[in-house]
């Protein structure tokens, strides 16, 4: 396994310290040895993968089936698994995406979105001024305008909490086309949304 | 028509709700069946190569054993012209 530390992007996270991350890459290389010691890293992230997985399904029973499905081939793939500086969360968001859009492909369904309601007002706060209130029908109206790739972003950077370089390492892009990608995508939604004020 | 929709979820989703969906004991049992089936995956295709090239290799030997015991070709190629001459063998 390569260790390529950054200490830029360790120092951007905001949840994760450079601590936290080599404490987890030590975790994974002891499950590589022995699989039962995958648990620690199993319980640390099957919410957060859950709740992901769960906001682009909106389907409880299916999202188990994902998420069990996202968690065996980590814990089969492992000894693939090289470590790029971000945590490992990144790489198991990158598979359940994978598993999503597999799941998509196969029941030709609909692509869902599904939001908590605190998560939409949190976005409009960090990125719209004061003065301005939206209902969140208008808001989800003027989002169905976006194109997936920008919701796609949004969801990873304010509801993930993710950084550039997760969101990056997730989506299988540069860090400067995460960043743009993120900023173009907020831009899109501002604009959107100060359509209403013309 | 967007390819997408997007929703609102009004009631959040809560740990304990979650923690239902757990079950590290099966993840790590249906890895230990699939390790399990894996070596006897391969321990199969090794022995079945070993079994294929064991059958070639007698196969290869029989037939060079045959060719040296065959008699000289030449007389055996006019001995089946004769046969197909319908000829009548007193006897």
């Amino acid at each position: 396994m390569n260790i390529i530390m950054n200490n830029k992007i360790i120092e951007n996270d905001r949840n994760i310290t450079q601590e936290d991350i080599q404490k987890e890459f030590e975790a994974v290389q002891r499950a590589v040895k022995d699989p039962a010691e995958f648990q620690v890293l199993y319980d640390r992230y099957f919410a957060a993968i859950f709740n992901y997985i769960f906001r682009k399904i909106d389907d409880e029973e299916i999202t188990a089936d994902i998420t069990s499905q996202t968690f065996w081939k980590a814990l089969k793939n492992l000894k693939k698994y090289k470590f790029r500086g971000v945590p490992f969360s990144a790489w198991l968001y990158r598979i359940a995406s994978n598993e999503v859009n597999r799941h998509y492909q196969q029941t030709k369904k609909r692509v869902i979105f599904s939001f908590d309601a605190q998560e939409f007002e949190n976005l409009i706060e960090q990125n719209v001024e004061e003065e301005h209130e939206f209902d969140i029908d208008f808001i989800i109206k003027q989002m169905r305008q976006m194109s997936e790739s920008d919701i796609v972003a949004l969801e990873l950077r304010y509801f993930e909490s993710k950084n550039f370089a997760e969101i990056a390492f997730i989506l299988d892009i540069t860090e400067s086309n995460a960043k743009m990608r993120t900023y173009r995508a907020i831009d899109k939604l501002r604009k959107l949304l100060e359509r209403r004020e013309a | 028509m967007t390819r997408f929709d997007i929703r609102v979820r009004r009631n959040k989703f809560t740990q304990s709700k979650i923690d239902r969906h757990k079950n590290f004991q099966n993840l790590i049992g249906n890895y230990d069946l699939s390790s399990k089936k894996r070596t006897k995956g391969w321990i199969l295709a090794v022995g079945l190569l070993i079994w294929a090239i064991a059958l070639l290799l007698a196969y290869f030997a029989l037939d060079s054993k045959q060719k040296k015991k065959l008699p000289d070709s030449q007389e055996a190629v006019s001995y089946n012209l004769k046969a197909t001459k319908n000829t009548v063998y007193k006897l």
